[in-house]
């Protein structure tokens, strides 16, 4: 078991968050924490880089809401290395993201300290501004009250994934009532050198929460299994497919959401796609018509085929879809199993080799 | 990118009789008429001939076309005459393309309405494509005039003299310390029956004396960088321990040492010191010390070597030494290794002392060998009566499927040296007789002739335990004679196992580092089979010798001084063109990734770390096409197979 630290909240969890991240900058711990904070603009919290402690009191992680997979952001700071440390409090999709784009060489996680969220769901960004906005409480009340738990958006209620992997530091949920305490878990040396210069002492988890995880994730795990079935059912055949994405746009927000959509330019974008009148003409007579705009299957089935082995299952790309396709439901789905085929799961380790740059002889003969 | 407005030309090729009348090529050229950017569309019997190459080019001259469609055969057949076409007519080479109508569609589809609704998908498709063609150029690189030979048996040797007689500068790497492979062990050599010391030494000798070569024995490779014309290689000297440019080959040092090791020369038939030199006609004939079992190496005392030596070439100091040299092309004449039969335990080897292998057996009926090639079994008396067991860890599932190729040949040789040393009885256990070369039937006739028993079945068994008292102490050999359907049980002195040839040690790691593929065997692949036999896929890269597959040594003298002229004569030339079909990364959409790095097959793509993008060697990239799939946003692709002229080209079919 990790060392575990319980921390006191007294009816207020998000000070008792807040406090703990002021720590890392008042004794120096880290140069800089990035963490979501509501702006003064609005209560939806977005990624916010603190470096002064006390306007970190402000900062509300815990928020059951995130307007975007925050990993995109967070390699906005950690392109190459600066040589300050940089504290990250993230969700466990967001991390799974992190480390896949670490991969692909777009940030340096060398000098970071990851604080991961034991995550209990984020509503969609409207739900939450509507409930925000009439309960100034919510992120306490979110923890304290299973009902409305039940508002989370439908990738996070079939989410088995919601304990953090890879972080430093655990900021542990379930299995602590919110209004008296959370708990810190130290998931690597660096994490407890940390929680030890902070002077905190380590004990053990309390007895209850494994059976709560346990309980949480059969629960999980028994929605993810009846939506992915439903999802094959609509999605396993070209035609099926097309129809699935009938509705698309074109617009491309899934992939601006995406976190593991890396390119500088999606190839959508470039010439590859710009099609001359001719083409588009000569579709149009083979079949005496042609939906416009084109190629809109073609984008989600590149699309897949460039980040089947890296879908962290965050959902995002559901949540922007303007015409509310589920877009999420059918890229985890078949992310599952091309990641069950490579035995490949993204985020579990910084050192897993990407499945399209190993070699394998053997690779392929297995069948899918 | 279209450069200019399209003006398609479309010629559809009857091939004589292999095209036209499965496909209706009137009905294609029809058709080709109607599609987008067509100018002209014609049909002729042989598009190949002089006649129809001047249709085109006179069409462009005339019509001002800029794009050559000719659906006929293979581009491996006649791209390249259509392209010259083009370009005497004076449009880029690039501009053309072609559509093969006879081997994926004439010659493998039955319906000929079929054929010919899938002919004209072929010409839809390149003329789509055509639409978005780029005028491609190519660079001329000059080359290093100088070659590198990986290994210094037979093979290395000739291709070497060849080069240098060329007046090349050549350098030989040799990882034991003298040349000579395999052959320098050999007694005789099939058919003729010459002695291969009298017909290798002079040719030894001659590598030592010739200027443009320099030998570096006892060394290995231990990098190769670089590109056709422009090879960077490292080759690591191994101390000797004895400085070359002191000793005089005196061979003191080795008479006073006074430890003794197993030789492998000898196939461990007796022993060498730890001062040595493999073999009396060794070349160099400078001695090398084994660090591993000398005595001053490892217990610290002795140096009786150096004590000895007038010269003062012992060095117990020396280092190992990297040296790098420029190379244009490279030569691989890294031979093969002997199967080893432990593993077939029903032949005995390693059990019973009269088993042997083929190279054993060369040695024993050496002059130079452990016997001083009186053939002599153990106990010190001649044989009277010897088996033969023919495929050895060949043509056998078990072990290696293929045949060796020089077993049979060599296993008659035996026989003849076994019947006219000893008078002993022979036997020999074939599966077949392989015996097609020049005069090697004859040699067959004439081992028959001089009495040997041919025994048509593969040998079961190999035993001690005889079938009559009067055996006792011998070797029974069990084998069923398949001609006759009789099991025999066949009473001898001594068995010689006919073993078969595998790569050798380190061709995995010579293979991985020239970037040259091996077969399902792990020899390495020649670029064709017929016609490419001593090129690799790597160009610059030349193969010679067993390395490529089992072969006998007229074989691979024949192939050595292939892979030589192949090897000088693009270093007469001077200059290597690069390909224009190669990866180009647009370093404004390249995410700096590195994923095309790690799939290049060709280690052709670098990092600019100041602009965090990839960036192509354009010398080495052979258009492979890994980088353009691997790259999700079509940053890396490759010239004349874009991402838009593969999808303008599936289109069209699909469509």
């Amino acid at each position: 078991m990790h060392p575990f630290v319980i921390i006191k909240t007294d009816g207020h969890l998000s000070n008792a968050v807040a406090g703990f991240l002021k720590k890392l900058l008042t004794e120096q711990i880290a140069d800089a924490v990035l963490a979501a904070a509501p702006t003064p603009y609005s209560l939806l919290p977005m990624p916010t880089l603190f470096t002064a402690p006390d306007l970190i009191e402000k900062a509300d992680p815990l928020a059951p809401a995130a307007p975007f997979n925050s990993a995109r952001q967070a390699i906005s700071v950690l392109k190459h290395d600066t040589g300050k440390r940089i504290a990250l409090v993230l969700r466990p999709c967001e991390i799974r993201a992190l480390i896949e784009l670490a991969k692909l060489k777009q940030c340096s996680l060398d000098n970071t300290l990851l604080i991961g969220i034991e995550c209990l769901g984020r509503m969609e960004n409207s739900v939450y501004l509507e409930s925000a906005s009439q309960n100034p409480g919510l992120t306490q009340a979110f923890y304290e009250d299973p009902d409305l738990q039940k508002h989370i958006c439908s990738s996070c209620a079939i989410c088995t994934r919601f304990q953090p992997v890879h972080a430093d530091i655990s900021l542990c949920l379930v299995g602590m009532p919110a209004n008296e305490c959370i708990g810190l878990s130290a998931e690597t040396e660096a994490g407890l050198s940390v929680l030890k210069q902070l002077g905190f002492e380590t004990s053990e988890a309390p007895a209850r929460r494994e059976d709560q995880i346990h309980r949480l994730l059969d629960e999980r795990k028994a929605s993810k299994a009846a939506l992915l079935s439903e999802n094959k059912d609509k999605t396993d055949s070209i035609e099926k497919f097309q129809r699935y994405f009938a509705d698309c746009l074109n617009c491309h927000n899934c992939r601006v959401a995406c976190p593991v959509c890396y390119c500088r330019e999606c190839v959508f974008l470039t010439d590859v796609f710009a099609h001359d009148p001719e083409v588009l003409l000569r579709r149009a007579s083979k079949k005496g018509m042609v939906k416009l705009p084109a190629d809109t299957t073609m984008f989600h089935m590149t699309r897949m085929a460039h980040i089947a082995h890296a879908c962290v299952a965050c959902g995002h790309c559901s949540s922007v879809c303007p015409s509310h396709i589920p877009v999420a439901d059918v890229f985890i789905r078949v992310a599952e199993e091309i990641q069950k085929l490579y035995d490949y799961e993204p985020g579990r380790d910084l050192s897993e080799a990407i499945p399209l740059l190993v070699f394998d002889e053997n690779t392929g003969n297995e069948g899918i | 990118m279209k450069y200019e407005k399209p003006s398609i030309g479309v010629y559809v090729c009857h091939c004589g009789m292999n095209i036209s009348p499965k496909v209706d090529v009137e009905n294609v050229v029809a058709f080709a008429e109607t599609l987008d950017h067509v100018t002209v569309a014609r049909d002729y019997k042989f598009m190949c001939s002089s006649p129809g190459q001047e249709f085109i080019i006179k069409d462009i001259r005339e019509k001002g076309l800029n794009r050559i469609i000719v659906a006929s055969c293979s581009p491996r057949m006649h791209e390249q005459t259509f392209r010259k076409a083009c370009e005497q007519a004076g449009i880029n080479p690039h501009y053309f393309q072609m559509a093969n109508i006879r081997e994926q569609i004439s010659w493998v589809t039955k319906d000929s309405a079929e054929a010919t609704a899938k002919a004209r998908d072929q010409v839809a498709a390149a003329v789509a494509r055509a639409v978005y063609h780029a005028p491609l150029t190519s660079r001329e690189i000059k080359v290093k005039k100088s070659v590198v030979v990986i290994g210094g048996g037979i093979a290395g040797i000739q291709a070497a003299l060849t080069a240098a007689e060329a007046g090349y500068e050549v350098h030989i790497v040799e990882r034991e310390p003298s040349i000579g492979g395999h052959m320098a062990k050999f007694d005789k050599t099939f058919p003729t029956l010459d002695c291969a010391a009298c017909i290798m030494t002079p040719k030894m000798v001659e590598v030592a004396q010739h200027k443009n070569i320099t030998l570096h024995t006892y060394s290995e490779v231990d990098s190769v960088e670089g590109f056709v014309g422009n090879f960077k290689v490292c080759i690591r000297h191994n101390p000797r321990y004895v400085d070359a440019s002191k000793c005089t080959g005196c061979g003191i040092c080795t008479t006073k040492c006074p430890s003794k090791v197993l030789s492998e020369f000898d196939q461990r038939l007796t022993h060498r010191k730890t001062v040595y030199s493999p073999f009396p006609q060794a070349i160099p004939n400078t001695p090398v010390i084994d660090r591993d079992h000398c005595i001053y190496f490892t217990k610290g005392k002795c140096r009786a070597c150096k004590k000895f030596c007038e010269a003062g070439a012992i060095d117990f100091n020396q280092q190992e030494e990297v040296i790098e040299i420029a190379a244009g092309s490279i030569i691989v004449a890294t031979g093969f290794k002997a199967f080893d039969p432990t593993p077939l335990s029903q032949y005995g080897y390693g059990r019973y002392p009269e088993v042997y292998t083929s190279l054993e057996f060369e040695r024993l009926n050496n002059a130079t060998g452990p016997t001083a090639g009186k053939l002599l079994m153990k106990n010190g008396k001649p044989p009277e009566k010897v088996a033969i067991i023919h495929c050895v860890g060949s043509r056998d599932s078990r072990y290696h499927p293929y045949c060796s190729r020089v077993c049979c040949m060599y296993s008659m040789k035996f026989a003849h040296l076994v019947r006219e040393k000893t008078g002993a009885e022979v036997w020999e256990f074939y599966i077949d007789i392989r015996s097609p070369g020049k005069l090697y039937e004859e040699f067959y006739n004439r081992i028959q002739e001089e009495g040997v028993h041919m025994i048509r079945g593969r040998v079961a068994e190999v035993t001690d335990i005889p079938e009559t008292k009067k055996d006792e102490g011998r070797l029974t050999v069990v084998a069923e004679n398949t001609l006759t359907r009789r099991v025999l049980r066949v009473p001898v002195d001594m068995v010689l196992l006919g073993v078969g040839l595998e790569p050798a040690d380190g061709s995995d790691a010579v293979g991985r580092m020239l970037g040259v593929q091996r077969d399902a065997d792990g020899w390495f692949n020649e670029l064709h089979a017929k016609l490419a036999p001593v090129k690799t896929a790597m160009n610059g890269i030349f193969l010679a010798g067993c390395c490529q597959g089992p072969k006998d040594i007229p074989d691979t003298v024949a192939q050595a001084s292939a892979a030589a002229g192949e090897a000088v004569s693009l270093l007469a030339k001077g200059t290597v063109r690069t390909l224009a079909e190669i990866s180009y990364i647009d370093p404004d959409l390249c995410s700096g990734c590195k994923t095309c790095i790690e799939v290049c097959p060709y280690t052709a793509i670098s990092f600019d770390e100041s602009r965090r993008v990839a960036v192509v060697n354009e010398a080495l990239c052979k258009g492979c096409g890994s980088c353009a799939a691997a790259c999700p946003s079509s940053a890396a692709g490759i010239r004349h197979f874009t991402d838009r002229q593969i999808m303008e080209e599936m289109e069209a079919i699909l469509l």
